[in-house]
């Protein structure tokens, strides 16, 4: 269009001076009037050739042979208002870059302006192609110079700020994409690892713990090799309750489920039972363990008993893993400013390098893999620990030098000291000193004293739970369901009742909320899997004193009973006082005194066969004789009165000779 | 101790600190006298009390009405009258009652009836002075928060 615009002109002005003298003589006005006309086609061709090239959306430059600018279109005036004066026509192309150069409309070429407009002239002079050229403001232009057949050039550009924009985000996006799938499969990676890991660590101790159980079934098995079997089996066992454990707790912690009490804790309590909880551990190891409390210390803190310890334990055990010999060594220091609560843990074990010291706190991810099958463990304690450290407000930190130790500091603010807060100054204020003193196996079996009933289906459990109760010299009734745990709570006296949460026909919730509706006031400690904090507010509310977790931990069960037992026994013998017993001696010197003439009114009654008197005179000596103590006469009783209201006079009869057998038996000693 | 209805032996309470309280009145319905002594000898051991006595359910639910006892243990085992239909007659009267059942049946099923009739408590024969300490101290702790003790 261009061509055609400039040529029209040039022949136009061409043809006037060729014809203009041959023409002049004939017809000089009609010449005048068609060339005023042909001016006019002429300036209107123009004018739409300039409103053509203002209104196309891009910016058009022509420049002639000589580089200079012909013509700028109204967008390239725009966009290169900037430049101002030096926007004239009959600028070159070079001085016309250097100005835009100088003026920073370039943010390509700064810095390296000279080298930049070089470049582009070279360009500039064998155009080839579209460039894209960054203008101020993140704006973007792709350029097309071509050179017309006249040498001329035609500089055409647009605006491509927006795709230029978008291919930007999507190359963004791309990359984006590509690092979240390399994270996704890594993390899937560490995750199969770490099933994979799981799944040994599980099978592992079930292996040992199956083989030793059939190991035991065979009746030729030595004595010596049935303990040791037996002993493998505990501590597989036990193996595998922690490995679970920690799953069960990661799965809590992932899913921010872990919940934090601010309870008051014992000082020295918490650090024997540590002590005694890891010095077995480390005795096995030859291992040296000591608690160092650094005093003063506080007596008491707020925190979470139970996380504060799983987080002990974890640490200390995490030393004793890795350490062949030496020392563990728990110290706690109290620092004033700000309250803090120091509990360091430092082994002489391998230590860490820096590197696996960075990925320590990382889940599923012990130092390496060779450590996993070298010392064991789920390579979660120390991430479940910062994770429950962080729940309580704590830090934890770690110093390692590799092949000489490393040191884990559990830091835990603690909030300003309460009013009235005991302090432990003295070495004998603590329990907990050096080690020796402590027997490391640690757990010796009380020696209590009490009826106890047992309401629990399971017979394994029943089973074990017994011979926990026997070993501590209690004694235990056995019941199945929740119904017979009412019946037999009510009917006869029992110093606790442990009571299963989960039974057939009644369970543990509906047996407690009825024996306490009945007035029962007896210790009740629930046994149970579920202990979430949740349900153990639940069962202290419907009336447990307090609740066991199933499986149910030796040291920990003993701890309850015996607590319960003891405050329970207090209570009654402070109320039993001596007028009472006095008056029961008498009450029952009476009753036996009493007695030979019952039985020989029931003989006569039973001669006579008067059944009516016979049934009244029973049910009086069963309401009576438990009370006095003789529960053997009450339930014979029982037993003739069920009997005579369903007309079995024979065997009410019988009952009632063997009633005045046990009469006389009961009499004896209290004859003499 | 006589001018005051006391449950401090057995809840640990203060004696309440209102004068003018009357003694605290306990019903005993039983047909065996020998429960009835009993019975009445173990609750002196803990609180001060006047006691009545009823051998069958007509005279449970008629001295009930006659001296309002602040609490009653009803056998439901006796001949003659039913002790549930005593229960439900002494809970028409007075809906709070505070009723105690003693039986020689512990059966599920009988302690649930008793609960839904809303019995206070519910003791097995034969039964022994802890498991009536222990169901005064429930009613001990029920009188206190109504402030039974005082009120008479």
């Amino acid at each position: 269009m261009i061509d055609t615009a400039v040529l029209g002109t040039a022949v136009a002005g061409l043809a006037l001076l060729v014809l203009y003298p041959l023409v002049s003589g004939v017809t000089t006005r009609r010449l005048a009037r068609e060339l005023s006309a042909h001016k006019e086609r002429l300036e209107r061709s123009e004018r739409l050739h300039r409103l053509t090239l203002d209104a196309i959306d891009a910016d058009i430059a022509l420049y002639d042979a000589d580089d200079r600018v012909v013509l700028f279109n109204r967008h390239c005036r725009e966009l290169y208002g900037a430049l101002g004066e030096a926007l004239v026509p009959g600028i070159r192309f070079e001085d016309l870059l250097r100005e835009s150069v100088a003026r920073g409309l370039v943010p390509q070429a700064a810095g390296r302006e000279e080298e930049w407009i070089a470049q582009r002239l070279r360009e500039h002079a064998q155009p080839r192609g579209a460039l894209l050229r960054e203008l101020p403001g993140d704006r973007w232009r792709r350029i097309v110079e071509q050179r017309l057949g006249d040498g001329s050039l035609l500089v055409f550009s647009t605006d491509v700020t927006e795709h230029v924009r978008r291919e930007q985000l999507i190359r963004r996006s791309a990359e984006e994409l590509g690092r979240a799938r390399d994270e996704a499969v890594a993390a899937s990676g560490a995750k199969s690892a770490f099933l994979a890991n799981m799944s040994h660590e599980i099978r592992t101790p079930l292996t040992s713990i199956i083989g030793f159980a059939e190991l035991l079934q065979s009746p030729e098995v030595a004595n010596d090799d049935k303990a040791a079997a037996l002993h493998s089996i505990i501590r597989n066992g036990r193996h595998l309750l922690e490995v679970i454990n920690d799953i069960l707790d990661l799965s809590k912690v992932e899913t921010g489920q872990v919940e934090v009490e601010r309870i008051e804790v014992d000082l020295p309590v918490l650090l024997r039972d540590i002590h005694t909880l890891v010095a077995g551990r480390a005795k096995e190891k030859s291992l040296r363990f000591v608690v160092a409390p650094r005093l003063p210390l506080p007596a008491c803190i707020v925190s979470d008993p139970v996380r504060l310890k799983q987080i002990l334990l974890n640490l200390c055990s995490n030393a004793i893993k890795f350490t062949a010999r030496g020392t563990v060594t728990l110290d706690v220091q109290y620092t004033a400013e700000p309250p803090a609560l120091a509990f360091a843990v430092s082994d002489t074990g391998i230590g860490m390098t820096p590197e696996q010291m960075s990925r320590l706190f990382q889940p599923f991810v012990q130092a390496d893999v060779s450590t996993t099958r070298r010392f064991g463990g789920t390579g979660l304690g120390l991430y479940l620990s910062r994770q429950l450290a962080d729940a309580l407000g704590a830090t934890i930190t770690v110093d390692s030098v590799a092949g000489e130790g490393s040191r884990f500091v559990l830091r835990l603010p603690l909030p300003q000291a309460s009013r009235g807060s005991q302090w432990l100054t003295l070495e004998g204020d603590l329990e907990v000193r050096e080690c020796g003193d402590f027997v490391a196996s640690g757990f010796m079996v009380p020696e209590l004293r009490g009826q106890l009933l047992l309401a629990e289906d399971g017979v394994d459990n029943q089973r074990l739970l017994s011979a926990y109760l026997k070993q501590a010299g209690l004694g235990v009734t056995v019941v199945g369901n929740g119904r017979e745990a009412v019946e037999t709570a009510l009917a006869r006296d029992f110093d606790l009742v442990l009571m299963d949460i989960q039974m057939p026909v009644l369970d543990g919730v509906s047996a407690t909320q009825i024996l306490r509706s009945c007035g029962y006031g007896g210790p009740i400690v629930a046994l149970t899997a579920n202990v979430m904090k949740s349900d153990v507010q639940r069962y202290r509310e419907i009336g447990c004193n307090d609740v066991l977790a199933k499986p149910v931990e030796r040291e920990r069960f003993f701890g309850v009973i015996g607590a319960l037992l003891a405050s329970d026994r207090a209570q009654h013998t402070a109320r039993a006082d001596d007028a009472f017993e006095r008056d029961l001696v008498c009450l029952k010197a009476a009753f036996c005194a009493g007695l030979p003439g019952q039985i020989e009114a029931i003989r006569a009654a039973l001669l006579r066969a008067d059944w009516a008197a016979l049934r009244s005179l029973i049910h009086v000596l069963k309401g009576t004789a438990g009370s006095y103590g003789f529960g053997r006469l009450t339930e014979l009783s029982a037993q003739i009165e069920a009997e005579i209201a369903t007309g079995r006079h024979a065997v009410a009869t019988r009952l009632c000779d063997a009633l005045a057998v046990e009469a006389h038996a009961a009499l004896a000693p209290a004859v003499a | 101790m006589s001018d005051n209805p006391v449950f401090a032996a057995a809840s640990g309470a203060p004696a309440t600190a209102r004068p003018a309280a009357r003694p605290l009145r306990i019903l005993i319905a039983d047909d065996t006298p020998a429960i009835r002594e009993i019975l009445t000898r173990m609750l002196r051991q803990s609180v001060d009390a006047q006691h009545f006595e009823a051998r069958n359910g007509h005279e449970a639910v008629r001295e009930y009405r006659a001296k309002l006892p602040h609490l009653v243990f009803l056998d439901i085992d006796m001949p003659g009258s039913d002790g549930l239909t005593a229960l439900k007659e002494i809970r028409s009267i007075d809906p709070q009652a505070y009723v105690v059942i003693v039986s020689g049946h512990g059966s599920l099923e009988k302690v649930q009836q008793a609960l839904a009739l809303g019995v206070a408590g519910f003791v097995v024969k034969p039964f022994s002075s802890k498991r009536i300490a222990e169901v005064l101290e429930k009613f001990a702790q029920s009188a206190g928060d109504l402030g039974l003790a005082s009120a008479g």
